[in-house]
């Protein structure tokens, strides 16, 4: 017997436009293989939602994405212009809401109000939006076991890379520390900044022009996304630290004077992000680190990370957030939770 | 069968004018693919001169920027009001920032800029047969159509191409969508957007093809086929019903249609599709992977290509390297009193080739079509 499970889709940006893609495409061979149907019954973005009980189509999805930025609610005869969360809740109460709206370290929203109405409302939550974990883990963990529904958030960090699988799967050992390559954009810049000798401001247009970059690239080049993905990491492991006690360097600020510098001595500048779970200490820093190193060859947009535990050292290398890993670590989060309701 | 009922179609540049020629062709693929119950695999080039204007831009023109832009915009108003015009803007802004980095001279952006050709196409021509009725989606080549890192002149890598549209587009067939996706680009194994060289767009739609083993592909241009000769110098010049795939390829080596080198690569290595030239009134040359003995051993069509200051004038037909058939030619074209400086033929090679001065081309041209091709 097919399973089968309605789920909405908060956001619809480059990660909800390609997990709406993975869904279109995969939906058969997911019913195949694990009995279970994704019904994609509603997806909103910032000015309306479109919505259709049972399901959109392959077709109907595909179509969607063509549509431009903000205007899922154009879509005939679905759309919805200017409906909000509770309006759609008000036509269909989903399995699951996936929320993929952008990360706001300020307040956390619209993320955060997104994912506490579906947990009042006894739905299950997968989430790539980083910042409502950051801000208040504790809060949405206790609401989710008490309301009995299941929170997943995987792709938060590391997204095509399953980290936090693998730290949840650590809790005999003693864990002291994690640090590594977390974000795959200023990852990038400073490859080109060390291979093709470009400048910051050079490697960030070209990173900005192949669309890994974006066009306010703040959140990833001051560190702010590589110290929230520490703050996550932090949670789980059940040694919370919080976003603004992690030191932090700039990207922007580093001049190729310094790379030059770097290379003579036959080092490499990267921008790592470490976890000291006994210090209690967390930061994002440009770090020399000597060429031998694992991390020195880890280039481009993917990620790394060296798990140091009592009995075991662990290193995982792996894409990170691009638009279609993350997809596909929703898409994995989904099915482990369609599976278990 | 899926691959009995669908062909793959590529649209070339030449054909896709302004707003109203993608109008025009939406509603001839209607007629002549959808409404006849064929599953339609639409695979589409940049609009007519935008690649050549995408390489100024690079270049560092402002003025062919700025020619690609009213281009598309006035496309995408014609076609679909300023809805399509606001998707089209959309990517002209991306292709904008692009271009100021096009100082770095770097062949990823090189590519990246070329790639907005293809992409904008791609909007027009659905958005044009959704107007006509016909249900069309849109994929993107550059998730699809994985290749290797050579920018420019990128080879397409079967196996994760393959894994990559044989979860997606037989989906859509099932459906009866047309899928409608980029020629000529695709990316990398990192996401890094590649371009296939010219003519790429042949090469993209061989390839879905053979590897989804469909039977047919159409390559659509504004000719009714591959000619007997160039009909700029010899106005008896035919359309040729059939020739080989080695005929093909030689015939592209001495100056013939323009179709990249790597087009027959698939249909060799992995499945062997029948492709059809010509334009959607009359698809007049069928290209196939073997002939009947009958239709061996004499020429077919002839080429030319200048090289220093001679010109060489193929003869192209598989078998024509035979002495027997050498020594009828040759015997036929000394009757004939033209000057040639010269001839030669390779071992296995389905040309015999001729050297001219340059100003004897026209009279060459003409005077071997009608002593060898002319009934």
């Amino acid at each position: 017997m097919v399973k089968k499970a309605s789920i909405i889709i908060v956001g619809f940006g480059s990660v909800g436009r390609n997990l709406a893609k993975l869904i279109a495409f995969r939906n058969k061979i997911i019913e195949d293989k694990y009995d279970t149907r994704i019904n994609v019954s509603a997806i909103l973005d910032s000015r309306g939602a479109v919505m259709k009980e049972g399901g959109f189509t392959p077709y109907e999805l595909l179509k969607l994405c063509e549509l431009p930025r903000s205007s899922v609610s154009s879509y005939k005869p679905y759309g919805f212009p200017s409906a909000k969360l509770k309006d759609v809740y008000s036509k269909i109460i989903p399995d699951v809401q996936v929320e993929v709206t952008p990360s706001n370290y300020e307040n956390g929203e619209p993320g955060l109000s997104d994912i506490l109405y579906a947990l009042k409302n006894k739905v299950n939550i997968v989430s790539s939006n980083k910042a409502p974990f950051v801000l208040a883990y504790k809060r949405l963990m206790d609401m989710a076991s008490k309301n009995n529904v299941q929170i997943r958030f995987k792709a938060t960090v590391m997204a095509g890379t399953p980290l936090i699988d693998l730290l949840n799967g650590l809790k005999g050992y003693d864990i002291e520390s994690v640090e590594g390559i977390l974000n795959g954009t200023t990852n990038f810049i400073l490859t080109e900044m060390h291979e093709n000798l470009l400048s910051y401001s050079e490697a960030l247009k070209k990173a900005q022009a192949l669309g890994i970059a974006e066009a306010n690239p703040d959140l990833d080049v001051k560190g702010w996304d590589p110290a929230a993905k520490l703050v996550i990491i932090s949670n789980v492991i059940g040694q919370p630290i919080e976003l603004s006690r992690v030191d932090r360097d700039d990207l922007s600020r580093l001049d190729i004077k310094e790379i030059y510098k770097a290379i003579k001595e036959n080092k490499v500048i990267k921008f790592i992000a470490g976890l000291n779970i006994k210090e209690k200490k967390a930061s994002v820093k440009l770090t020399k680190i000597p060429r031998e190193d694992i991390l020195a060859s880890v280039n481009g947009t993917l990620n790394a990370v060296k798990i140091r535990t009592d009995v075991n050292n662990i290193t995982l290398i792996g894409k990170g957030a691009g638009g279609a890993e993350t997809a596909h670590a929703i898409l994995d989060d989904l099915i482990s939770i369609i599976k278990v309701i | 069968m899926l691959k009995d009922k669908a062909v793959v179609v590529k649209i070339g540049g030449s054909l896709l004018k302004d707003g109203k020629s993608y109008i025009k062709i939406a509603e001839q693929l209607k007629t002549k693919f959808s409404e006849k119950g064929t599953n339609l695999i639409v695979v589409v080039s940049a609009m007519k001169g935008i690649t050549d204007k995408l390489i100024e831009a690079y270049n560092g023109s402002i003025g062919a920027l700025q020619e690609v832009t009213n281009k598309c915009e006035e496309a995408a108003e014609h076609i679909g009001g300023s809805k399509l015009k606001r998707k089209v803007c959309e990517e002209l802004i991306r292709l904008e920032a692009t271009f100021k980095l096009a100082f770095t001279k770097d062949p990823i952006i090189k590519d990246l800029i070329l790639s907005y050709g293809e992409r904008i196409s791609k909007k027009l021509l659905v958005e044009a047969l959704t107007l006509c009725g016909v249900k069309a989606v849109s994929l993107d080549a550059i998730e699809l159509i994985k290749t290797d890192d050579t920018h420019g002149n990128a080879s397409i890598e079967y196996r994760d191409t393959y894994k990559r549209i044989v979860t997606s587009i037989p989906i859509l067939l099932n459906e009866n969508v047309v899928p409608v996706i980029e020629g000529f680009i695709g990316s990398t194994s990192h996401g890094v957007i590649t371009t296939l060289g010219r003519g790429g767009s042949d090469y993209t739609a061989t390839t879905i093809a053979a590897l989804l083993g469909i039977n047919e592909v159409y390559l659509i241009t504004d000719m009714p086929g591959i000619m007997t000769a160039d009909p700029k110098y010899v106005p008896s010049a035919k359309v040729v019903s059939e020739i080989s795939y080695v005929e093909a390829i030689e015939a592209s080596l001495y100056g013939g249609k323009r179709l990249h080198p790597r087009t027959f690569h698939p249909l060799i290595n992995i499945y062997s599709s029948t492709v059809r030239i010509g334009s959607l009134e009359n698809v007049g040359t069928a290209i196939v992977k073997s002939l009947d003995i009958a239709k061996r051993g004499r020429p077919k069509l002839m080429t030319y290509k200048f090289r220093l200051d001679h010109v060489y004038i193929a003869l192209i037909g598989e078998g024509i390297h035979e002495h027997s058939v050498i020594s009828e030619i040759i015997s036929y074209v000394n009757k004939s009193n033209l000057n040639y400086e010269g001839f030669y033929t390779f071992k296995n090679r389905p040309s015999i080739v001729f050297l001219f001065k340059n100003e004897l081309l026209e009279k060459a041209l003409n005077t071997l079509h009608n002593l060898l091709l002319g009934k």
